[in-house]
């Protein structure tokens, strides 16, 4: 059963500046749904308004079965934790989580009882008291996550919670929040721009980028699948490479001849009747070769020893490419490159929509289609 | 080495500490202060400590000091039944502006405080007060309350109830000037408690809203606890504007009828200034400004507990 929807949802402000245009989602029961994309995109506005925090000019947003388009938030009956926590400053811990239901017609015992329930999930049982003055930045955040807990609605929207966190901590909140939902069964749409976080606790995400959605998907949909460059980019650390080149028969290659990649016939099937085309590369599926004048040719203008692996930065065709290299490898900074690109893992996109033409995971299939 | 390194941080931590206060420092934070201290001594503590001395002698009506008199200006001016009566005039008149000012005050601002189109009227509406001179919002008042053509009693006669003597009855003169007062009061008021709720933060409003609580729940839990500092500024400055409202009782009153509006400030001015009794007008003014000290100091006390500072 869908526990979200939104149907042709937009938003501008002022009549002409398009926040959000025809967004149409389906987010399910007990699932951990992203919202990731750049500042400004539109994700949190999208956020507000299926909190009810934003008027809906256009389109509906059904939560369960109910349209609540035009109701105001405290009927959309959901919960939410914001970036900045919203923790009132001369409550006490035990009060922030409790606030607004001591309101409600819910018996004493009841309250202690969700009480405990929230600051036992989120290991606060010594700070009831405390001012959020006197806690850390973790411990607030698990303050507002409790008064999610405690509220006992089944929707839970999180606006970038983690971004005050340093990394370390942020780390272990983004595991602890993935249980609580798990353990919880809730629902939960979280906001993002940090695209580990999308990846590492969503079920799903929705790619957002000028107020339009890119790409629904999984993780690993997503990532492997990418339905145009954007996403692509944004999708990934470090960033995909991308290449504007020239097609040949059998091969894409650069004016200068520094890049000269191998076609697999699927590709240059799909790539029939383009000259132009984008090529996109994740660091990852970049290998070093030992051949001069291999497929891809550069100079190594920075090195990133990280201990298990390298990040090599160079140039290529005036683009800064970053290969990501198993184990310690060792680069001399001007010194010349020769990479290998893993073919069945090259992404191609139109050099004028920037859309994808030929995707790794769909060249995956058919190659193994073609084995078998 | 390392023990070498720590030695050197030491050392540098040493001279650091013994940089903070130099002869020269003070000489350049004196040069700063100057300003100030020489504009307060000019305008207030002078002032304040001629007053002092002056409370401490008879003087003759050319405000010459006469003779030493001690503590006798204090003993006949407490004595006195005019003074006491002042004393009295003076509560009640801070009673009847102080609550009801910060009330209205707080209410309009709440109520305003929300961002819908129009709103922006009211807020200016509510804000003009502040610019209006005391002189001319009395003047206003003086037509307000006229017995005759004035338009309360028209409400009055309206309504079938007998006109009042507003300004002339000495049972409604102190309310009426004070009810001058609030409305002349509250926009400042106003202003100082708009401005409080709008920098709450947002987030704050939003939480409550998603959990759905009742506006009175919200102004109980959360408006007006984060508000409490703003709360005690504002009564504060209220109750020490209230001891020492003049202009408007110089305007509409004089201090009478009866002197039934004859507060410890026009007491002051007329000991002063028409008494030509220099001496006695400086010990009433030393004895309202120890009454404001020790509100003052008592508030402060009271309020330790109650106001939260973030």
């Amino acid at each position: 059963m869908p526990s979200i929807q939104l149907k042709h949802l937009s938003k501008s402000y002022d009549n002409h500046e398009k926040v959000l245009s025809d967004i149409n989602l389906t987010i399910n029961d007990k699932e951990f749904f992203v919202l990731v994309g750049p500042s400004g995109c539109g994700k949190s506005t999208l956020l507000r308004m299926i909190a009810g925090l934003e008027t809906v000019q256009d389109g509906d947003v059904y939560i369960g079965d109910r349209n609540v388009s035009q109701l105001p938030p405290q009927d959309h009956k959901i919960s939410m934790v914001f970036q900045s926590y919203a923790l009132f400053p001369h409550l006490s811990v035990r009060e922030n989580i409790l606030f607004g239901l001591e309101d409600k017609k819910i018996s004493k015992i009841e309250l202690e009882e969700r009480l405990n329930e929230a600051v036992k999930l989120t290991s606060l049982e010594k700070y009831v008291d405390r001012k959020p003055k006197n806690l850390s930045g973790g411990q607030r955040q698990r303050v507002a996550l409790a008064r999610a807990i405690a509220s006992k609605r089944k929707v839970c929207l999180m606006d970038e919670p983690l971004s005050n966190l340093d990394a370390e901590l942020r780390e272990k909140m983004r595991t602890q929040i993935k249980e609580l939902q798990r353990n919880l069964g809730m629902t939960i749409i979280y906001v993002t721009h940090d695209q580990t976080e999308a990846m590492t606790m969503g079920d799903r995400i929705a790619v957002l980028n000028g107020g339009e959605i890119q790409q629904v998907g999984t993780p690993l949909e997503v990532y492997n699948n990418p339905v145009n460059q954007f996403v692509a980019g944004f999708i990934g650390t470090p960033k995909m490479n991308f290449l504007a080149l020239t097609r040949t028969e059998n091969a894409l290659i650069s004016n200068n001849y520094d890049v000269n990649i191998p076609l697999t016939v699927s590709q240059a099937t799909a790539l029939s009747g383009q000259n132009s085309v984008d090529v996109g590369i994740r660091p990852e599926h970049l290998k070093l070769s030992e051949v001069i004048n291999s497929q891809l040719t550069g100079t190594v203008i920075n090195v990133e020893q990280l201990g298990n692996e390298t990040i090599v930065v160079f140039d290529c065709l005036e683009h800064k490419m970053i290969a990501k290299l198993k184990g310690q490898q060792l680069f001399v900074l001007g010194q010349k490159v020769y990479f290998e690109v893993d073919l069945m893992n090259m992404h191609l996109f139109e050099h004028t929509t920037q859309r994808r033409i030929l995707a790794a995971f769909e060249e995956v299939s058919v190659a193994e289609g073609c084995v078998g | 080495m390392q023990n070498k390194l720590i030695l050197e941080q030491k050392q540098s931590s040493a001279k650091v500490q013994t940089k903070s206060f130099t002869g020269k420092d003070l000489k350049v934070a004196l040069l700063f202060l100057l300003p100030s201290i020489v504009l307060f001594s000019l305008f207030v503590f002078y002032p304040m400590l001629k007053t002092i001395y002056t409370s401490l002698f008879l003087t003759s009506t050319g405000s010459k000091l006469v003779s030493f008199a001690g503590i006798e200006n204090y003993l006949i001016a407490m004595k006195s039944s005019v003074f006491q009566n002042g004393f009295k005039s003076t509560i009640i008149f801070v009673l009847a502006t102080v609550p009801l000012t910060v009330i209205f005050g707080f209410l309009l601002a709440f109520l305003t405080s929300e961002k819908i189109r129009g709103m922006a009227f009211f807020r200016l509406i509510f804000s003009s007060t502040m610019g209006i001179s005391v002189a001319a919002s009395s003047i206003f008042w003086q037509f307000m309350f006229n017995p005759v053509n004035g338009y309360l009693n028209k409400v009055m006669l309206f309504f079938g109830q007998k006109p009042i003597g507003w300004l002339t009855d000495p049972k409604y003169a102190i309310y009426a000037v004070a009810f001058a007062t609030i409305w002349m009061n509250i926009g400042f008021i106003y202003i100082i408690f708009l401005g409080a709720i709008q920098s709450i933060e947002t987030s704050l409003f939003e939480a409550a809203a998603i959990q759905g609580v009742k506006k009175t729940y919200l102004m109980r839990k959360v408006i007006i606890p984060i508000l409490s500092p703003t709360f005690y500024f504002v009564i504060t400055v209220s109750i020490i504007n209230s001891f020492q409202a003049f202009g408007q009782i110089d305007m509409l009153t004089k201090g009478g009828p009866n002197n039934a509006t004859n507060t410890l400030v026009y007491q002051i001015y007329q000991d002063s200034f028409i008494n030509l009794n220099s001496g006695r007008a400086s010990a009433e003014a030393v004895i309202l400004f120890i009454i404001i000290v020790v509100i003052t100091l008592v508030q402060t006390k009271f309020s330790e507990s109650k106001v939260h500072y973030q």
